[in-house]
């Protein structure tokens, strides 16, 4: 039993916990009294969720509206009379035995033949598969609802064709010009020369510069006092009918514009012949000493003599020698004009390198002191207007980069031999040098990292010039071992440099002249 | 012909249809190249919208993207389709992770006869090329998928649509508690296309 205080501190919750016995003898009282006497019993009692025992009676279901929505039939059609749980209501009792042969309620199911079987059943069955139904079958009924189709191959995606990693976003690679420049970056330098001519008689002195090639593909070469022309397109050898009193030919140079040939001699003179007519033009002095250095700019014909003089001639004019400046102490050996026509720049054997401006060409821009040995290796970058690469003889053996504009020097690569010559290649942005004392080799560099790509060895002696060929695949090098050698070093990618092998004839080597084997060009 | 007279800027439903479905094919190319599902040496470049996007060059998937794009177009034609959504699932668990979804609106009242509408074809452009960089910042937010990966594009259409038996009905493949990411839509007045990417982010 209940105490009264605690029934006063949660009358709610004791309600239901009133003892059976008490109960039933409600339940049994409000059956045989009239109702307005309990009205308060009943809603407490449906609200606590427990089914009256005996709710036959018609005043029951009638309050408890909840029981109607149930029962299919009306609780008045059952007599009163017939409810076997009347009696039962004062045994135990236990729950789901029916007795008699009506169906009789349970304990919690008080009369069944009140209940629809069939209609529960259904709601059942069709209540347990409700969300996979609801996709399929109520969307044929409804015209508004959408439909999920996929197509049928879904992608199984092979392991090795996934990446799943950034590198294909931030990959550039795709393109075709960065595929032709990776495969430039692995490409395959030969290590062996195309093409071995042999050139005996060639001066074996530094300061000299014996080797030129030309637009028209004409390698010119002096050979102790003559100038040979050896043809690279069809391998035909051709020789100046120069009758020159001189002792040795210093110096050749093929002017851009044309197929004039500058020659300096040794004797001091310079001779500008016309190679297609094989005539000599004008012979020009101006200096007092052999002429070693010679360097074209448009109709101007820059050249530096042993004494350290540089002359420039207007080759059009009778009088050629429009300006004659001494800034070497000693021998002029390495001459470039820039591919702009903006800025000259000398290298002497008294290790300065000195840069002019075009428009004033009398006192250097620039003097540069850092090399310590003779500057012969003079080349102007093509993609950089004001980027100067020069390399210094055996004692130096730098290659130094400079800006012609400021005069600073950006940077220096240690090579491990003498520089006599460098070439800039623009289509791989890479530089060649032909090296004398001690390894005698080529070098192929990459700008602006300056790694080392490739050294080409094969001259036995040090070599003294090198010259790319018009269409930039090629570099012919001479050396004192009294040898021409082709190298073929910058192959054009599949669709690249279209413009320069359409406007060159392309170097054709032909094939009887194969690699190794000699062939003398006199 | 007069229907060569028509100027660029009036769409009709057949030009709208073919933009869209063109677009359609633009972004699920662009999409599988963004999350590496195949190798970048599959695709090429091709010049679109005034940007550089990718394009497959991998036979199957080609074939396989041909068709979906051919039904989708007929199904906006139709003005049945719903909702295009492209499903990155994981290969193995099946668990979906990533979902490309499209929402299209289409223009009941267009039909092949209907006057075209006028909205300039740059203006469109611009509204898709948005979103094109949208699809490529969204690397920077986008989980990285670290397992083998497959993927699936499903496609909302209504009960009357027609289509044939390449296709079939599918559950929704859906993310548990998805991070939504809202995408630049856009609209060639006859179908209105709302992008958004729902991924299931990691914690």
């Amino acid at each position: 039993m209940s105490s009264p205080s605690l029934l006063s501190l949660n009358p709610k919750n004791l309600t239901p916990h009133k003892a059976r016995w008490q109960k039933k003898s409600n339940i049994y009282n409000q059956q045989t009294k009239p109702i307005p006497d309990t009205p308060n019993n009943f809603p407490s009692r449906l609200a606590n969720g427990k089914s009256p025992h005996t709710p036959s009676h018609k005043k029951v279901s009638v309050l408890s509206g909840k029981y109607c929505s149930i029962y299919r039939k009306s609780p008045c059609e059952i007599s009163f009379n017939k409810t076997p749980c009347k009696t039962r209501d004062y045994k135990p009792t236990t729950p789901n035995i029916n007795r008699g042969n009506t169906p009789r309620g349970c304990r919690y199911i008080p009369n069944r033949c009140q209940l629809d079987p069939e209609f529960a059943a259904f709601q059942l069955s069709s209540s347990e598969d409700e969300p996979e139904r609801d996709e399929n079958a109520t969307n044929i009924l409804n015209p508004d609802s959408t439909r999920i189709l996929s197509f049928q191959p879904v992608k199984n995606l092979k392991p090795e064709e996934q990446t799943n990693r950034h590198d294909a976003i931030y990959s550039q690679s795709t393109s075709e010009i960065a595929r032709q420049n990776r495969a430039k970056l692995n490409r395959h330098i030969p290590t062996h020369s195309d093409k071995i001519l042999d050139a005996p008689g060639v001066k074996n002195d530094f300061y000299l510069n014996c080797l030129d090639w030309n637009q028209n593909n004409f390698i010119a070469i002096s050979l102790a006092d003559e100038v040979y022309l050896w043809n690279a397109a069809t391998s035909k050898v051709d020789r100046l009918n120069s009758h020159v009193s001189s002792p040795y030919i210093s110096s050749v140079k093929w002017s851009s514009l044309s197929s004039y040939l500058a020659v300096g001699t040794s004797s001091a003179k310079v001779e500008l012949w016309d190679v297609s007519r094989q005539v000599r033009l004008r012979v020009m002095d101006g200096h007092s000493s052999r002429v070693g250095a010679l360097a074209w700019n448009g109709h101007t014909l820059t050249t530096g003599s042993r004494a350290g003089t540089l002359c420039h001639h207007d080759v059009r004019i009778p009088e050629h020698l429009f300006l004659q400046t001494h800034n070497h102490e000693q021998e002029i050996c390495g001459l470039a004009w820039s591919n702009d026509g903006q800025y000259l720049a000398s290298g002497g054997n008294d290790n300065i390198v000195c840069v002019y401006n075009s428009v004033s060409l009398r006192t250097p821009l620039h003097t540069l002191t850092e090399h310590t040995a003779a500057i012969k290796g003079i080349a102007w970058c093509p993609w950089q207007p004001s980027l100067l690469a020069t390399g210094g003889g055996t004692s130096d053996r730098y290659i130094r980069f400079w800006n012609a504009a400021t005069g600073r020097c950006l940077s220096a690569v240690q090579t491990p031999s003498q520089i006599s010559s460098l070439l800039w290649n623009q289509e791989y942005k890479e530089l060649v040098s032909g090296h004398g004392f001690a390894n005698y080799e080529i070098s192929v560099w990459k700008y602006p990292n300056m790694n080392k790509l490739a050294d080409l060895h094969g001259h036995t002696n040090r070599v003294l010039n090198i010259a790319m060929s018009p269409d930039e695949t090629a570099v012919a090098s001479i050396a004192a071992d009294e040898t021409l050698r082709i190298w073929k070093l910058f192959p054009h990618g599949e669709a690249g440099h279209t413009k320069l092998a359409a406007e060159v004839k392309s170097l054709n080597l032909s094939p009887s002249t194969g690699c190794g084997k000699l062939r003398s060009i006199r | 012909m007069a229907v060569a007279q028509v100027s660029r800027a009036r769409i009709t439903l057949q030009g709208s249809a073919e933009m869209v479905s063109e677009f359609f094919h633009i972004a699920i190319n662009s999409i599988l190249f963004v999350r590496g599902l195949y190798g970048y040496t599959k695709f090429d470049t091709i010049s679109k919208y005034g940007l550089q996007v990718r394009v497959t060059n991998d036979e199957d998937l080609k074939c396989y993207l041909q068709q979906v794009v051919a039904q989708l177009n007929n199904w906006l034609l139709a003005k049945t389709i719903k909702k295009v959504v492209f499903v990155i699932q994981e290969a193995v668990s099946d668990e979906t992770i990533e979902r490309w979804e499209f929402d299209i609106e289409c223009d009941k009242d267009m039909n092949t006869e209907s006057r075209a509408k006028v909205k300039p074809i740059e203006e469109i452009q611009k509204e898709i090329r948005v979103f094109m960089r949208q699809v490529l910042g969204s690397v920077h937010l986008l989980p990285a998928l670290e397992n083998k990966c497959k993927f699936d594009i499903q496609v909302h259409v209504g009960s009357e649509a027609e289509f044939d038996g390449e296709w079939k009905d599918s559950s929704d493949k859906k993310i548990s508690t998805p991070t939504i990411l809202h995408l630049n839509s856009f609209s060639t007045l006859v179908h209105t296309v709302k992008p958004h990417v729902a991924y299931k982010s990691h914690d």
